[in-house]
């Protein structure tokens, strides 16, 4: 495989992307359609179809950064660090979705944009801790350093996922804990699931084209340094 | 449609996150490519 074609990991990410354009727009029909409004929030409810799929696509993208990151503390292989860079990134950009859709939701339903409550505190926290880790690999020069701090950062970073989870049955919080399909509309869970599949293969698709990144600036970077040694 | 507004703009902050990744990833993945492709060229 030649630096400039597509891997493995590409090519799959590219199948996924092909099947997250039609996922998404079945979902976003059952969703905003076909699903019908919640019986105590109305139609506000329907922010959830995006809302929790953005939590979904985090937490595949930290998953991955996290096996990846042990993985490369263990193995010392480049992939690794690449797919964990992509997961980083690309559960920055959801986490970061997640939050303000929340935050949107919450306004006519709670009354503020914004609360100190510990599920959204301690996911905001997780935030920060990821998007620390962005900025610790830009201040990096040193190929091996980057990777390896930034590997223990993720793995750090990681930690609160567990503690966001279950942050809304540790402590009094205004979050409502996890509902149960069999609760709620059957057509509501199907746009919801449909949504998810769909928010999880666009990260999937994304997660691989970050990685395509990362192995090319990566290859990029070792020729700066020694002209004459190629991506291997 | 009961606070349509807050909906509406659920989707689009989403939509718009996501689209302006996309298209940055994008851009960053072809000026990688152009600098693997001249730095092989020059090698």
């Amino acid at each position: 495989m030649g630096t400039t074609g597509l891997s493995r990991i590409g090519r799959l990410g590219t199948v996924a992307g092909l099947v997250a354009v039609p996922c998404l727009a079945v979902g976003l029909y059952l969703g905003l359609v076909w699903a019908p409004p919640d019986a105590m929030m109305g139609n506000v409810q329907r922010i959830m179809y995006v809302h929790f799929p953005s939590w979904i696509a985090t937490a595949l993208a930290y998953l991955t950064a996290f096996v990846c990151s042990i993985l490369y503390l263990a193995r010392r292989r480049d992939g690794y660090d690449y797919l964990a860079q992509a997961g980083v990134e690309v559960g920055v950009l959801f986490n970061t979705t997640g939050l303000i859709t929340g935050s949107i939701w919450g306004r006519p339903t709670w009354g503020v944009w914004w609360t100190w409550d510990p599920r959204l505190t301690t996911t905001a926290i997780m935030l920060i801790i990821f998007v620390g880790y962005l900025l610790v690999r830009a201040f990096l020069e040193d190929l091996e350093a980057r990777a390896r701090v930034g590997a223990l950062v993720a793995i750090m970073g990681f930690v609160t996922l567990p503690v966001v989870y279950f942050s809304v049955r540790w402590w009094r919080t205004l979050h409502q804990p996890q509902s149960s399909p069999s609760t709620v509309d059957p057509r509501m869970v199907v746009a919801l699931r449909v949504m998810m599949i769909a928010f999880a293969l666009t990260a999937a698709y994304l997660m691989s084209r970050r990685y395509e990144l990362a192995r090319l600036q990566t290859a990029n970077e070792r020729l700066e340094v020694e002209p004459g040694v190629r991506d291997g | 449609m009961d606070n349509g507004g807050f909906v509406v703009a659920g989707y689009v902050v989403t939509a718009i996150l996501v689209s302006l990744y996309t298209w940055q990833l994008a851009r960053r993945l072809r000026q990688a490519r152009d600098i693997a492709t001249g730095k092989q060229r020059g090698a």
